[in-house]
C-alpha cells in the first residue's frame, strides 16, 4: 500500500504541473518580447543538414539524393553517421550508434511511432524509402519531454506531410532495387503518398553474401537467395482549417535462403515490420491537440536444418500505443504536455533444437508483456533577451513482473547575444524499458527484444552537454562545438553461443553493469559557392563496466571511437551537373580477439584475453557521385561507394590451422571484407 | 585555385591508395598460463599433458613448439586413500606429444580423484569423480539409401544417469575392399561428437533413447576445413559412451562452441573454455565409460 501512495502522490505532483504550467507562464506576458527560430537563408545553395543553430540535425531527403550511396538509393540514417556525435558503425550494420551508446538506445520514429526493425540484410538496403520521407531529424543533447523510451538520441523520420498538389510519379530505378512514389490528390483536402521497394537482382548480392557466410573459401554455395520489399502508404485530410488528419502505414519483409550441399545444411531467415499509425491534430489560435493511436511490430525467424537436426528460433515484438500531446503559445512561452501509453507484447528468443528422434534441446520463454504509461510537460520560457530556458518533465510508470516508476527531469539553458552566436547548456535524464539483445555484430535479423523486468531492470542514464554555435553574418559559414558527458546504469550485454542453447535460457547469457560516454563534437559548415559542405570531428570515449566481464575491470564498449572525421563536399559544376564526395575517417571497433592458444584434445582452441581489448584497422572510405540531371528532378547518378577499395574489414579472424604441406601448426589472420569497391548507377525520374 | 585543388586531389588519392596497406590490428596482450589436460577413466590409469598457452604474435617453428611444452613438473594423483606421482612419456598420438602416465592408481566408479601439479615454485590443482557408466543397448550403422557408401551411426541406451553423457568416436582404421586390407588413419584420439555432450535431465529417467551421432569436427587433423559429419562403411568406428560431472560437460560444451563457432560471424565465440583447474586452465575430468566398435560393412557390434 505504500509503494502505492508513493506512486499516487507522485502522480498528483505531476499531473498539478502538467494542469498549472500553462496558467503560471501565461500570466507571465511581461517578458520581454524574442523568438529564437532557426535561421533559413534563402538564396544559399539547399542544404543536406539544417538545424545545427538550434542543437539538432536536419537531413532533407531532396538535398541528400545527391550524395554517394550503396545501392543507388540514400540511406537517411547512415547520412546521419557524417554528423558529430554519430558513431561511424561500418559496413554490414543498420544500427545508429550515438554518443558512446549501444544499438537499440535511440529512439527510432515513424510518424512519431516507435519502430522496432532491424533493417534490411547488411545494410546494404536503407531502412526508410527516401522518397516516402521528407526528412529525418536527430536529437541527442535537447530531448523534448515528449520523447521517452530511449537512453541515447531521438531519430525521428518524417513521411511527407503536405497535401499532394497534382498527381505525380517520382522514384529511381538502379541495378540491384528500384523505388517509386506515387502522389496522389483526392480532391482538396486529402491526398495520398504511396511508395514501394523492391530488389530484383539477389544474384548480385550473393559475391558480397559469400564473404561472409561462407566459412570456407573451398566450399561453394548450392544456393543463395535474397530477397526484400516494402510499401509505405500516408494518407493526409485537412478535414477543416482547424483539422487535420494523418494515416500512415508501412511495412516490410526480407527473406534470405542458405543451401549447403556439403555442410547439409539449409538455412532460411525472415524477417518483417509493420507500422499504422493514425494522428489528428486539431489547432485552434495558438494551442494545437494532438492524438495519436498506432501499431507497431516486428519479428524475425530462423530455421536452420542440418543433417537431422533442425533448429529454430523466432522472436517478436508488437506494440499498441497511444499519444496525447496539448501545445499552447501563452504569450511568449510554449507549453507542451501530454499523457502517452504503450502496451508491449514481446516474444523473447524461442530457441528450438531437434534431432530426428527426440526434442534435442528447447528453450520456450514466456512472451512478455508490459506497459508503460507516462505523462510530461515542456515549457520554453525566455528569461530575456538573451536568456531562455527550456523545462520538461516526464514520468513514467512501467508495469512488468515488477512496477517501476521513474521521473525524468530536463533542462536547458540557452544564451543566444544575436543572431550569430549561441551557447547552450543542457542536462537530461533519461529512462529505457526495452532492451534490445544482440546475439551477432553482424548485420543479420537475430536480435531481440526484451522489455524490463525485476531480473532486468531499466536502463537509465544522466546526460549533459554544453554547446556553442557561431555563424558568419550572413550564415555562409557555421560552426558548431559541443561537449558531451552521459551516465549510463543497468545496461546490458548479451554474449549468446550457439551451442548454449541447450542449457540455457536468454536470461543465462546477459550480464549488466554500468557504462560512461564522453566526447568533443566539432562541425564547420559552408552554404555557398558552387561548393558547399562540412567537416565533422568527434573526439570520444565510451566505456562500459560489468562485473560480469573483464574479472570486472573496465572496458571499451564495441563502437568506442576515439576519433571519427566525416568530410562532405558538393561541387555544382552547372545546373545540370553536381558532384559529391564524401570521406570517412573512425578508429577501428573494439573487439575481442585471442591473446593465445592451446591444444586440447589435440584440437587448437584460443584464449581470449581482454573483453574487447583488440581493435580492428581504422575504418577509411571515399565515396563519390556524379549527378547529370537532363530535367528537373529527373537524371543519372553513378555512385562509387569505397572508390579507392579499401579493405574494411567487417570481422576478423585468428585461428591456428594446420599447414597442409608441413603438417604444422600456423598462425592466420583473415580479414572478412564485406564491401570493397561498388558502383551503382541508378536512373531519377519524375513525371 | 585549381592548381590547389589539383594538389589537393593528388594527395587524396596518394592518401586513399595507402591508407589501404598500412592498417592493421592492435592485439591484446599476451599472458601465458599453464594448460592442463587430463583425465581418468573407470579401470584406466590417469593420463595428463602439460603446456603452456601460445602466443598468437609469434611464429610457430618445432622449437616454440616445444619450449611450450612442461616436462619437468611433478603430477600427482590421489583419491584420498592411495598417491600416485605421474611419469612422463611420449605418445605422438597427442598433440602435445607428452603425456605424465599413471601406472598404479587405476580409476574406481564413485571415486574422487584430486590431481596436483608441482612447477616452477607453482602449484596447480584440480578435483574430478568418476560416475557410473551407462551401457549401450545397441549400436549401428545406417545408410539413408542402399547404394550410399556413407551413413550416421545410432545409439540407443536407457537413461540411468543422474550426470551428463558424451558420445566419442574415432575411426584408426578403414578398410580398402580393393586390397582387402585394413589401412591406419590419422584419428588417433577420441572427439566428441556433434552437440554429443548432454545432460541426463534432458530425457526422462529410465526412458530409452535413442540417437543419431554425428561425426565431431576435428579440425586440425585434416586439410583446411574438411569436415563431414558421417561416416564411410569401410570406417572401423569406435565409440565411448561417457558418463560425466557438470564441470566436465561444461568444458566440453565451451569446446565444442570454440572449435564450431570459431569462424562463426553470426554465433561468434569470444569465451574462453570452462575450465576447472585451479591455478591454471584445461580440465581434470573422471569419465565412466563404456567401449563399442562397429565396423559396418560388416554391421556388427561388440
Amino acid at each position: 500500500m505504500n509503494e502505492w501512495h508513493k506512486y499516487l502522490n507522485r502522480m498528483r505532483i505531476i499531473l498539478l504541473f502538467v494542469c498549472l504550467t500553462p496558467y503560471l507562464y501565461g500570466k507571465n506576458d511581461t517578458i520581454p518580447d524574442i523568438e529564437i527560430r532557426e535561421v533559413i537563408i534563402s538564396g544559399q545553395s539547399p542544404q543536406t543538414i539544417r538545424g545545427l543553430s538550434q542543437n539538432y540535425i536536419h537531413l532533407g531527403t531532396d538535398a541528400a539524393a545527391t550524395l554517394p550511396s550503396l545501392a543507388g538509393s540514400s540511406d537517411m540514417l547512415k547520412l546521419l553517421e557524417l554528423t558529430p556525435g554519430v558513431q561511424h558503425s561500418g559496413d554490414g550494420n543498420s544500427y545508429l550508434y550515438v554518443r558512446g551508446s549501444d544499438a537499440g538506445q535511440n529512439l527510432l520514429l515513424y510518424d512519431n511511432a516507435p519502430l522496432y526493425s532491424a533493417g534490411h540484410l547488411l545494410g546494404i538496403f536503407p531502412l526508410f524509402n527516401p522518397e516516402h520521407l521528407s526528412g529525418v531529424e536527430l536529437h541527442k543533447s535537447e530531448i523534448n519531454a515528449a520523447y521517452g523510451g530511449g537512453l541515447s538520441a531521438v531519430v525521428k523520420a518524417n513521411p511527407r506531410q503536405s497535401l499532394p498538389k497534382k498527381l505525380q510519379l517520382k522514384g529511381n530505378v538502379g541495378l540491384i532495387a528500384s523505388e517509386a512514389s506515387m502522389e496522389i490528390p483526392l480532391g482538396k483536402r486529402f491526398g495520398v503518398y504511396l511508395s514501394g521497394r523492391k530488389t530484383y537482382l539477389n544474384l548480385l548480392i550473393q559475391p558480397l553474401l559469400n564473404s561472409v557466410l561462407r566459412n570456407s573459401q573451398q566450399q561453394s554455395e548450392q544456393g543463395l537467395s535474397y530477397d526484400f520489399h516494402d510499401i509505405n502508404l500516408t494518407l493526409i485530410g485537412q478535414l477543416s482549417p482547424q483539422d487535420r488528419l494523418e494515416m500512415n502505414v508501412t511495412g516490410g519483409q526480407d527473406k534470405l535462403k542458405i543451401n549447403e550441399q556439403i555442410l547439409d545444411l539449409i538455412g532460411r531467415l525472415n524477417w518483417s515490420n509493420g507500422l499504422v499509425s493514425t494522428r489528428w491534430e486539431h489547432q485552434i489560435d495558438r494551442y494545437t491537440l494532438s492524438q495519436q493511436l498506432y501499431f507497431s511490430q516486428y519479428q524475425n525467424q530462423i530455421l536452420m536444418q542440418q543433417s537431422s537436426m533442425d533448429m529454430h528460433l523466432l522472436s517478436s515484438i508488437r506494440e499498441v500505443g497511444y499519444k496525447g500531446a496539448y501545445r499552447r503559445q501563452i504569450g511568449l512561452v510554449a507549453v507542451e504536455t501530454g499523457l502517452q501509453y504503450a502496451s508491449n507484447r514481446i516474444q523473447p528468443q524461442i530457441y528450438e533444437i531437434y534431432n530426428t528422434q527426440l526434442p534435442y534441446s528447447q528453450n520456450h520463454p514466456d512472451p512478455l508483456v508490459s506497459h508503460l504509461a507516462s505523462l510530461y510537460a515542456e515549457a520554453e520560457l525566455p528569461l530575456n533577451p538573451q536568456w531562455d530556458v527550456r523545462a520538461g518533465l516526464r514520468y513514467n510508470l512501467f508495469f512488468q513482473d515488477r512496477t517501476f516508476n521513474n521521473i525524468e527531469p530536463r533542462i536547458s539553458f540557452h544564451y543566444q547575444p544575436d543572431n550569430n552566436n549561441r551557447l547552450h547548456l543542457t542536462l537530461n535524464r533519461q529512462h529505457q524499458y526495452l532492451h534490445l539483445l544482440c546475439p551477432t555484430s553482424v548485420g543479420l535479423p537475430l536480435d531481440f527484444w526484451v522489455t524490463a523486468s525485476g531480473a532486468m531492470p531499466p536502463q537509465s542514464g544522466n546526460g549533459v552537454s554544453i554547446g556553442y554555435f557561431h555563424s558568419t553574418s550572413k550564415h555562409d559559414w557555421e560552426l558548431s562545438a559541443e561537449i558531451f558527458y552521459r551516465m549510463m546504469h543497468h545496461i546490458y550485454e548479451y554474449n549468446q553461443t550457439i551451442t548454449s542453447g541447450n542449457s540455457t535460457s536468454y536470461l543465462d547469457n546477459i550480464t549488466t553493469g554500468k557504462g560512461k560516454a564522453y566526447g568533443l563534437e566539432l562541425i564547420v559548415k559552408k552554404n555557398f559557392g558552387a561548393w558547399n559542405g562540412w567537416i565533422s570531428y568527434t573526439l570520444g570515449k565510451s566505456d562500459r563496466t560489468i562485473p560480469a566481464l573483464n574479472n570486472g575491470q573496465t572496458f571499451p564498449a564495441r563502437f568506442d571511437r576515439r576519433h571519427d572525421l566525416s568530410l562532405v563536399a558538393t561541387y555544382k559544376f552547372s545546373e545540370k551537373w553536381n558532384a559529391s564526395l564524401v570521406y570517412i575517417y573512425a578508429t577501428g571497433n573494439a573487439c575481442t580477439l585471442p591473446s593465445s592458444w592451446y591444444f586440447i584434445n589435440n584440437t587448437p582452441v584460443k584464449e581470449y584475453a581482454v573483453y574487447n581489448g583488440a581493435r580492428m584497422p581504422d575504418y577509411h572510405r571515399t565515396d563519390l557521385s556524379l549527378q547529370y540531371l537532363y530535367a528537373k528532378d529527373n537524371g543519372i547518378v553513378l555512385s562509387i561507394y569505397n572508390l579507392f577499395a579499401v579493405n574494411n574489414p567487417l570481422y576478423v579472424f585468428m585461428n591456428v590451422e594446420r599447414n597442409d604441406k608441413t603438417g604444422q601448426p600456423e598462425i592466420r589472420v583473415r580479414h572478412k571484407q564485406l564491401f570493397s569497391i561498388i558502383p551503382s548507377l541508378t536512373w531519377r525520374f519524375k513525371f | 585555385m585549381k592548381t590547389v585543388l589539383k594538389y589537393l586531389c593528388g594527395v587524396w588519392i596518394f592518401a586513399g591508395v595507402a591508407c589501404n596497406e598500412a592498417r592493421t590490428i592492435a592485439y591484446a596482450d599476451y599472458v601465458p598460463q599453464i594448460v592442463v589436460e587430463g583425465w581418468i577413466e573407470n579401470g584406466e590409469y590417469p593420463q595428463v599433458m602439460l603446456s603452456w598457452s601460445a602466443s598468437f604474435s609469434e611464429s610457430l617453428d618445432t622449437i616454440y613448439l616445444l619450449k611450450q611444452v612442461i616436462r619437468s613438473a611433478k603430477v600427482t594423483v590421489s583419491d584420498g586413500e592411495q598417491t600416485e606421482v605421474l611419469a612422463l612419456g611420449v605418445n605422438s598420438d597427442y598433440l602435445p606429444p607428452y603425456v605424465y602416465y599413471g601406472k598404479n592408481l587405476k580409476g574406481e566408479v564413485g571415486k574422487t580423484y584430486h590431481l596436483e601439479v608441482a612447477y616452477r615454485e607453482g602449484i596447480i590443482s584440480a578435483e574430478t569423480t568418476i560416475p557410473p557408466p551407462v551401457a549401450l543397448d545397441s549400436c549401428w550403422f545406417e545408410k539413408t539409401a542402399p547404394a550410399d557408401t556413407v551413413g550416421y551411426v545410432f545409439i540407443q541406451f536407457r537413461n540411468t544417469s543422474d550426470d551428463f553423457y558424451q558420445v566419442a568416436t574415432r575411426s584408426p582404421a578403414r578398410y580398402l575392399p580393393r586390397y582387402h586390407r585394413w589401412s591406419a588413419s590419422q584419428e588417433k584420439v577420441f572427439t566428441p561428437c556433434l552437440y554429443g555432450n548432454f545432460p541426463a535431465a534432458q530425457y526422462g529417467k529410465n526412458d530409452t533413447v535413442r540417437m543419431q551421432i554425428k561425426r565431431g569436427p576435428r579440425l586440425f587433423l585434416y586439410a583446411e576445413d574438411y569436415y563431414a559429419a558421417f561416416f564411410s562403411e569401410y570406417d572401423k568406428i569406435e565409440i565411448k559412451f561417457r558418463t560425466m560431472s557438470q564441470a566436465g560437460y561444461d568444458f566440453w560444451c565451451s569446446w565444442q562452441n570454440e572449435i564450431i563457432n570459431a569462424r562463426n560471424p553470426i554465433f561468434p565465440a569470444t569465451s574462453n573454455l570452462k575450465s576447472n583447474i585451479d591455478g591454471g586452465i584445461g580440465n581434470w575430468c573422471g569419465y565412466g565409460v563404456s567401449n563399442y566398435t562397429i565396423i559396418p560393412f560388416l554391421q556388427s557390434a561388440e
